[in-house]
């Protein structure tokens, strides 16, 4: 495919992520070393100090007004993990809770292993690992029933759904991303540590994109349709990034600086999809295979144009496509997505999977939608409505899987996530 | 025996240093020691909300020359526990850190070494004889499998994400210092008041790492070999015994004692 395949993020996204992305602290320097006395700030002779451009070095803030792990450039892997609470959680245990959460997710990510870290090496590489918090309804009502927002409940029935329970909501939420699987696994396992006390895991979403460096700085995604994806959505430092995610003008965020994130699980039925040729393909959705530019464009970025007509008189872009259906007139209608495939492990693979089919053929495939707006009701809902009414790509879709979250706001160093509701 | 433990104790103690940074805002804050009777546990915050800020807010007077960095304890719901940390002299003489105290969370405090028996290879913990004395400048690691601050006959159920303070007694003075609680599997000490398992001189009573008796001299080679890492003997090591930290995820307040606060 030609070069100009490879667009490039108009807001360059990525690029300023990864430079202002500091290097890991001496975490991994003192093994064997010296006391606690000698070894004070970061030693600029240090093995990271040298080690500047590996992947692997490379971190992500914990601290500030915001929580990492939404605006930020998306990690190779991540894994959404749901936490039903115990039935005994009260208002101080949540707040013991997020301390210990806050705690140990402010070392990992910055490369460090925790004071009761049993595996620190597994620590030394933070990859740009990010820990995000999100709270449930039974979360905020246990931290500030008053904060509660309107939208923080189940979403409304859509007719494409065939939830399975085992992928619905839960009470907090724990969104790990990383770029190396390793530190990402083992972050997991010390949260999970920590939470034992307080509450049982639900579910876990694992997902991932391409690895570090596997595609040029820049691309978007494709998922495993091999489908370019995400082009459309208002990436950190374009103009309504901030509207869309954290609320202004008309938006109003449940708490400043949180946000919102709608996680639907949707399977990909990839058995029905071979039966579909290119030109079914890109007709489904409006964009070219190759490229992920509209049919009515040249690159990736260009605008779909939606009055196009062919020389029959016909729409280049369909009435059915997903680009011309996710569209909206009304502009507050926009969601922020950061999505992850999942391609799971199945047992006994064999045959394939008929339409509308949620299991069978060789895999279990699909995508973790992570939407992040401000008020799902006004921004996500809207879309879904128009998807679930009329897309062609629910030929090939089904979502299995829903939940709601709010996210709290960042915490300075010396407080914990979600501070500022126990005041 | 003891120059395997503090080998490893100090290599430790130089990763954990590493990674101090981050950590430093809730590390081992001091706290005035105004008098034995105002060491308490206290809950994250005594200020109301700014749980983590308000140890060393109240920051004052030093008296030992000691500073707990990265320090922690383990939560327990009853009986013993242990806390742990980097400690360091921050003067040029030499201290020795005779004793501790956690009024209204502990009975009593001890300070503990880990010695493996030189016929049996079997690890035990017992009271560490004349304390733990650091040289000028210099600092100790207190943690599972070495030395450490044992805790008994809690008075209060010590839960992950609150906040114990304990005052340590030296030569030099006292210093009091606040250290977060946390779950942790590892760290198993069983009590057993008389007994003297290790075999050695001193008389102090005993605390057997195992977690059950029989398993203390079948596993206790491994014990040798491993010194410094508590899940050696091998087999399923969470849930077992009655520390909170094991499996118990559904019943949080469970416990008869009244959780640790500080109101």
């Amino acid at each position: 495919m030609p070069a100009d395949r490879v667009p490039v993020k108009p807001s360059g996204w990525s690029r300023r992520s990864l430079l202002t992305g500091a290097v890991a602290g001496a975490g991994a320097t003192g093994i064997g070393a010296v006391s606690a006395a000698v070894v004070g700030g970061q030693a600029p002779w240090s093995a990271a100090a040298r080690d500047e451009t590996r992947p692997g070095q490379r971190v992500e803030p914990f601290h500030g007004a915001r929580q990492a792990g939404v605006a930020t450039l998306p990690q190779a892997f991540c894994a959404f993990v749901a936490l039903d609470l115990d039935a005994a959680a009260t208002h101080e245990s949540m707040r013991r809770l997020l301390r210990v959460l806050t705690d140990d997710a402010s070392a990992l990510t910055q490369g460090q292993a925790p004071v009761n870290d049993q595996e620190p090496w597994l620590a030394e590489n933070p990859s740009r690992l990010t820990v995000t918090v999100g709270f449930g309804p039974r979360a905020v009502s246990l931290v500030d029933r008053s904060r509660a927002p309107g939208w923080l409940r189940p979403l409304p029935a859509f007719g494409v759904d065939r939830l399975q329970d085992a992928w619905n909501q839960g009470d907090l939420l724990l969104q790990l991303c990383c770029d190396d699987r390793l530190t990402m696994a083992h972050a997991q396992r010390v949260l999970l540590k920590d939470v034992r006390s307080f509450a049982s895991v639900r579910w876990v979403q694992d997902g991932f994109r391409n690895t570090v460096g596997a595609t040029p700085d820049g691309q978007s995604m494709r998922n495993l349709f091999g489908q370019v994806d995400g082009t459309s959505n208002p990436y950190p430092g374009e103009e309504d990034h901030e509207q869309v995610v954290y609320g202004r003008d008309g938006f109003t965020p449940w708490i400043e600086n949180g946000t919102s994130l709608v996680l639907r699980r949707i399977h990909m039925n990839l058995d029905t999809w071979d039966e579909a040729d290119t030109p079914a393909r890109e007709d489904a959705v409006g964009r070219r295979l190759t490229d992920g530019a509209p049919l009515t464009g040249q690159k990736e970025h260009d605008e779909p144009d939606l009055d196009a007509k062919g020389p029959l008189g016909f729409p280049v872009i369909s009435s059915y496509s997903h680009v011309r259906r996710s569209r909206s007139p009304n502009p507050d209608e926009k969601i922020f997505r950061r999505v992850y495939n999942y391609d799971l492990a199945v047992q006994d693979a064999s045959g394939r999977s008929g339409s509308g089919d949620v299991s069978g053929g060789v895999s279990a495939t699909g995508l973790i939608f992570a939407s992040y707006q401000a008020d799902p009701l006004k921004q996500f809902v809207p879309i879904q409505k128009r998807l679930d009414e009329l897309d062609m790509l629910n030929t090939w879709t089904v979502p299995i899987g829903s939940a709601v979250f709010a996210i709290p706001p960042g915490c300075e160093s010396g407080g914990f996530i979600g501070d500022v509701l126990f005041t | 025996m003891n120059l395997d433990n503090n080998t490893t104790t100090t290599s430790t103690a130089g990763r954990r240093a590493g990674a101090t940074p981050p950590l430093a805002h809730r590390a081992f804050a001091a706290v005035a020691a105004l008098g034995i009777g105002l060491a308490t546990l206290t809950g994250c915050s005594a200020s109301g909300g700014g749980a983590e800020s308000s140890p060393s807010a109240s920051q004052s007077a030093s008296d030992a020359p000691l500073t707990l960095d990265n320090g922690w304890a383990k939560a327990a719901d009853s009986g013993t526990t242990a806390a742990f940390g980097t400690l360091t002299n921050t003067s040029d003489k030499d201290v020795t850190v005779t004793g501790a105290s956690a009024d209204g969370t502990a009975g009593s405090v001890q300070l503990h070494e880990t010695v493996t028996d030189s016929t049996s290879g079997s690890t035990t913990m017992r009271q560490k004889d004349g304390g733990f004395t650091i040289p000028a400048g210099k600092s100790t690691a207190l943690e599972p499998g070495g030395n450490h601050i044992m805790l008994m006959d809690l008075t209060c159920s010590l839960k992950a994400g609150a906040d114990l303070t304990l005052q340590l007694h030296s030569d030099a003075g006292t210093k009091t210092v606040t250290v977060p609680v946390r779950d942790y599997s590892g760290a198993k000490e069983e009590y057993t008041p008389g007994e003297d398992a290790s075999g050695s001189s001193n008389s102090h009573e005993a605390m057997d790492m195992s977690s059950a008796s029989p398993e203390a001299s079948a596993g206790s080679s491994e014990y040798a070999e491993h010194s410094g890492h508590e899940h050696s003997s091998g087999g399923s090591t969470e849930g077992s015994g009655s520390s909170h930290a094991g499996m118990d995820m559904s019943s949080p307040s469970s416990s008869a004692l009244p959780e640790c606060h500080a109101g």
